[in-house]
């Protein structure tokens, strides 16, 4: 029961954290229709840029300087780049964030090499946060945890509640109509831009601490942030929500499960489905799998994804 | 051309068909019924569901209940290529063509599909003959041969809507499905479209959507109402122009 | 989407006019052993193998209007599956040696198959996204399923002879590699001439009508997903054959990005744009990325530089300028020089702050510095030695830039017009500002 509850929450944060990254996704795609390919490259710049600042300016100051550091690089883009290739559609706009996506990772290469730097979790917030029987929760676990959670709730009251957020909501359920409307639609989705980017580097300040802080995390992070796109449906907070959630869940409890593809094939009576090698072969190293399976599954299921009604 | 398959009853049937879009009800339980050949035109102020209803016949959604029947056989929520396939074709209210092809392409497509030459890597065999001849034969009849090695996307408007009707005939449907053919069109092109439309449609059934009064009594035989979701009246023109519920709900108020 | 280049008229002077530089190309290739010497002919053998995988990859983008970002899972799996083969024959199996890439092909064709089918459940970037899941997917079970695949280590097999052909020169390997890649090529070509073809134009221009037409498009997508994952998966194979081993590693992203960038350099609006980014930029490697440890980062600079100011890639530029010098307008070279000069200019600059940028952040060069006692260690670029914090050599950085700003100038506004302003310049019409 313990450990039980320990998987539960281990994986809610890991959700909550995928699903910090996801929102400013979720948001731009749904508002201008933009898939920001170099979204989880900024996830890998606020770790970098909070290694790069602890130093000097400890670890909060880290993740303020972060977070600011990375919304203006986001908001570089979008102005400088992004909206270069604007009339030439949203191929281009893909290539182009995929070149960014590219660029970026060479550059922190370039910068740091490619291996992992030493950012850590400071010693000072090395305790256990609570314990549940004998397991024990890290206090920084808990802060991934409440930043993500304190974001999802600014998110959501900035969107509900303030005016810029009502325009945002509706720029992306109508884009046409808000800048008929005569809103400055490009100078919202500019500041859309630099405020998802600048979230998805707080999210990896806060993250680059526990997972190694390496150019490969933007890759890692990527793909799971693109399958809580695909499953949670297009521009709907809710749904990517709902799809981190069950991502970080459903991880967390696969790594735990110690059975192999052996056990499977013999339970189903396949014993004779003899796949060379398979059979020694655990569940839970190939957890990594899961979000993609799931991602299979619900394309079959709901191909516009939980949220989705638009294709 | 090839003249429809004979047979007895009702091209098209619409039973107590209903779509709704999350809380919006936009159709409430249409009937509907199309006998071989006729000639039927549906109106209906802006926003009454026309498109919605050819959208649930055609295939592009299904129905959230109701059955739909072409023929004999149940066809409500089955996907857009096979009823095409068993005879259903129809035309976009916007205009859908190749763009980047030659007019000849663009029907040649459609004559490919019909003559079930769907996945053919190769050219070879009489069959491909036959196509070519069909489509030089369709454009001939269409009077289009002048265009035919047009890129489509270079033709003006009323000739892509031409183009448009023409594709939706050469896959040689028993029924047609035609949304508003003539909008955006100026008088003058709106009558030549009419003497166009009977005469690629001859000796089949036709359903269209039509804002346009001239239109509509030039090219129907029978005139349903749709209003607010629900078929209000169906009829001869003469007979729905005299109704005086479909003069309240449409006509008297806001023609176009 | 660029659409690609179609001619429904075939005079006899265009025909000349297409074929001839492709029988000249051939040619030369056939003829190169004669005069290349072994490590060209090995590049020769990579390029082969890098334009067949292009290809193969540009069958679903410049046709169908699909952007896989995750091509490569079929490119190894192609290479892992004919691998097995070889080793296959190597225990006795009497598989014909000439036909291995087969192999590899039908094997990513029928991963294809069921990858395509879930992929092209969705278009767009939807469809971009799901490639890289799939990816993903298939990397993880690869990379732990070591027995089937080889794990880090790899999986290695011979060539074995077949009749007369030994397949031990690199003579042998450079004609077969080039053989299957012209079969590959002509396959792509009958496929995009074929009504087929035709429909497939159709559904990236207007799907929906296809389908209305009595299609079915999701199977239609599938199957061309499927063949580009199959002639990708033949290149594939080629490497497994030429190398004589594979490894997982060829499942990673960067295989993937390869064949995409070598597409956008190319150009995936013509048909054989993506043979002339491949060229490009493997031959490139070859005799560049020896000079550098910032190859990547020269390759995404210049992919960046494409979609911003050349999105139809260089074949494209190719296409307009000779358009639009065929129209009789006489070339503007004045502009055009300013042009060249501008952007080299820029290059030099760039590669300059990126050498000496990359040398000093080595902790290598802290440690020189301390042990030398100089602050600034001078770095070798462009085979003089730099101080890198010495006002001249920043100045003479910043008087690049400044440079090529003004060289380039007319650039600066939107990148449509650039587009227009370079191929106006080619054909010698006046651009703005002139
Ligand atoms: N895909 C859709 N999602 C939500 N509402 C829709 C959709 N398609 C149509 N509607 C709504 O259904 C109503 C009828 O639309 P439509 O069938 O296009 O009318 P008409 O063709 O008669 O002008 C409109 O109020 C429209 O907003
Ligand atoms: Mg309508």
């Amino acid at each position: 029961m313990d450990a039980f509850l320990v998987a539960l929450l281990n994986g809610l944060v890991y959700g909550l954290l995928v699903f910090m990254v996801s929102a400013g996704l979720t948001l731009v795609f749904g508002m201008m229709g933009v898939l920001n390919f170099a979204h989880a490259s900024f996830y890998m710049l606020g770790a970098y840029a909070a290694f790069l600042s602890g130093r000097y300016v400890g670890f909060w100051g880290g993740l303020v300087v972060a977070t600011l550091a990375v919304g203006l690089v986001g908001l570089f883009s979008e102005r400088l780049l992004l909206r270069k290739v604007r009339s030439f559609g949203h191929t281009q706009e893909l290539l182009l964030t995929y070149g960014l996506f590219f660029m970026i990772e060479e550059v922190v290469k370039l910068l740091f090499g490619p291996t992992p730097v030493a950012y850590r979790v400071p010693d000072e917030l090395r305790f256990t946060a609570f314990t549940i029987g004998n397991s024990q929760f890290p206090f920084f676990r808990l802060l991934m945890g409440a930043t993500a959670l304190v974001m999802f709730f600014g998110t959501f009251a900035a969107l509900r509640f303030t005016r810029i957020g009502l325009i945002v909501r509706a720029a992306v359920e109508r884009p046409q109509m808000v800048s008929a409307l005569g809103h400055n639609v490009p100078i919202v989705f500019s500041g859309l831009f630099a405020v998802g980017s600048a979230l998805a580097g707080l999210a990896g300040a806060v993250a680059g601490m526990y997972y190694p802080t390496s150019p490969a995390m933007a890759h890692e992070l990527g793909s799971i942030v693109f399958v809580v796109v695909v499953i949670g449906g297009l521009g709907s907070l809710n749904g990517a929500l709902a799809a981190s959630l069950l991502i970080g869940v459903m991880t967390s409890f696969a790594v735990g499960i110690e059975s192999t593809f052996g056990d499977l094939f013999r339970a189903l009576g396949l014993s004779g489905l003899a796949l060379p090698g398979l059979e020694a072969v655990q569940f839970s190293s190939i957890a990594g799998v899961l979000p993609y399976a799931l991602m299979l599954f619900v394309l079959l299921w709901r191909p516009a994804g939980f949220a989705g009604n638009r294709a | 051309m090839t003249a429809p398959a004979s047979g007895q009853g009702p091209v098209l049937v619409l039973e107590n068909v209903a779509k709704r879009f999350g809380p919006i009800e936009v159709l409430a339980g249409i009937n509907l019924q199309l006998n071989r050949g006729e000639k039927r035109a549906l109106i209906g102020p802006n926003g009454a569901g026309k498109s919605t209803l050819f959208n649930l016949v055609s295939g592009r959604f299904a129905p959230s209940s109701g059955v739909i029947r072409l023929g004999e056989r149940r066809i409500d929520g089955m996907p857009a290529h096979q009823l095409n396939r068993m005879g259903l074709s129809r035309s976009f209210q916007i205009t859908q063509v190749f763009g980047g092809m030659s007019l000849y392409e663009n029907i040649y497509m459609a004559v490919m599909s019909r003559y079930g030459k769907r996945w053919s890597f190769l050219r070879t065999g009489r069959v491909w003959r036959d196509i070519a001849e069909q489509t030089r034969e369709l454009i001939a009849y269409a009077q289009l041969t002048s265009l035919a090695d047009r890129q489509a996307s270079t033709l003006a408007y009323s000739e892509q809507r031409a183009l448009e009707i023409c594709m939706t005939v050469a896959t040689g449907p028993d029924l047609i499905l035609l949304d508003e053919p003539t909008s955006g069109m100026s008088r003058a092109e709106a009558a030549n479209m009419v003497a166009f439309i009977g005469r690629m449609t001859q000796g089949r059934t036709l359903l269209m959507v039509e804002h346009d009064m001239d239109v509509v009594f030039g090219l129907a035989d029978t005139i349903s109402v749709l209003s607010q979701g629900q078929i209000l009246a169906t009829g001869t023109p003469a007979a729905i122009r005299d109704d005086t519920r479909v003069q309240d709900a449409y006509l008297g108020g806001n023609v176009h | 989407m660029p659409p690609q280049e179609q001619s429904p008229r075939s005079s006899a002077r265009v025909t000349v006019v297409r074929i001839l530089p492709i029988a000249l190309v051939l040619g030369a290739l056939i003829g190169l052993p004669r005069f290349a010497d072994m490590a060209f002919l090995n590049a020769m053998v990579m390029v082969c193998i890098a334009a067949l995988y292009a290809m193969g990859y540009n069958l679903l983008w410049g046709q169908a209007g699909l952007i896989s970002f995750g091509h490569a899972t079929y490119f190894a799996f192609g290479a892992s599956c004919t691998i097995m083969t070889m080793a296959a024959i190597e225990g006795g199996s009497s598989f014909p040696t000439p036909l291995l890439p087969l192999a590899g092909g039908a094997a990513s064709f029928l991963m294809g198959l069921v990858a395509g089918w879930f992929a092209t459940i969705r278009t767009g970037v939807y469809f971009a996204m799901i490639t890289v899941a799939i990816t993903e997917l298939v990397r993880a079970i690869v990379q732990r399923w070591d027995s089937m695949f080889g794990g880090e280590a790899g999986i290695t097999s011979i060539r074995m002879a077949w009749g007369p052909i030994g397949f031990q020169k690199l003579l042998d390997v450079y004609y077969f590699t080039l053989a299957w890649t012209i079969i590959g090529i002509l396959l792509l070509w009958f496929l995009q001439r074929s009504p087929l073809g035709t429909v497939i134009r159709g559904i990236r221009e207007q799907e929906e009508r296809v389908r209305f037409l009595g299609y079915d498009t999701h199977a239609l997508k599938t199957l061309v997903f499927a063949i580009s994952a199959g002639v990708s998966g033949m290149a594939g194979g080629l490497l497994a054959f030429t190398n004589e081993s594979t490894n997982v590693a060829l499942y990673e992203g960067a295989y993937s990005t390869t064949v995409l960038i070598n597409t956008v350099i190319g150009g995936a609006g013509v048909f054989l744009g993506p043979v002339v980014g491949a060229t490009l930029t493997t031959l490139f490697g070859y005799y560049v990325a020896n000079l550098t440890y910032y190859w990547l980062l020269y390759m995404g600079l210049l992919f960046m530089v494409i979609v911003v100011y050349a999105p139809r890639g260089i074949s494209g530029l190719g296409v307009d300028a000779v358009r639009r010098l065929r129209s009789g307008a006489p070339v503007r070279w004045d502009l055009l020089g300013r042009f060249a000069l501008g952007w080299l200019v820029v290059t030099i600059g760039a590669i300059m702050t990126i050498e000496l940028i990359g040398a000093v952040v080595q902790p290598s060069y802290g440690a020189l510095a301390r042990s030398s006692g100089v602050a600034w260690p001078p770095v070798r670029v462009f085979w003089v030695s730099w101080s890198p914090a010495s006002p001249l050599t920043l100045g003479g950085i910043a008087l690049l830039f400044g440079l090529g700003a003004v060289l380039l100038r007319d650039t600066a506004g939107t990148a449509s017009r650039n587009v227009s302003t370079l191929a106006d310049a080619i054909a010698g019409k006046p651009g703005p500002g002139v």
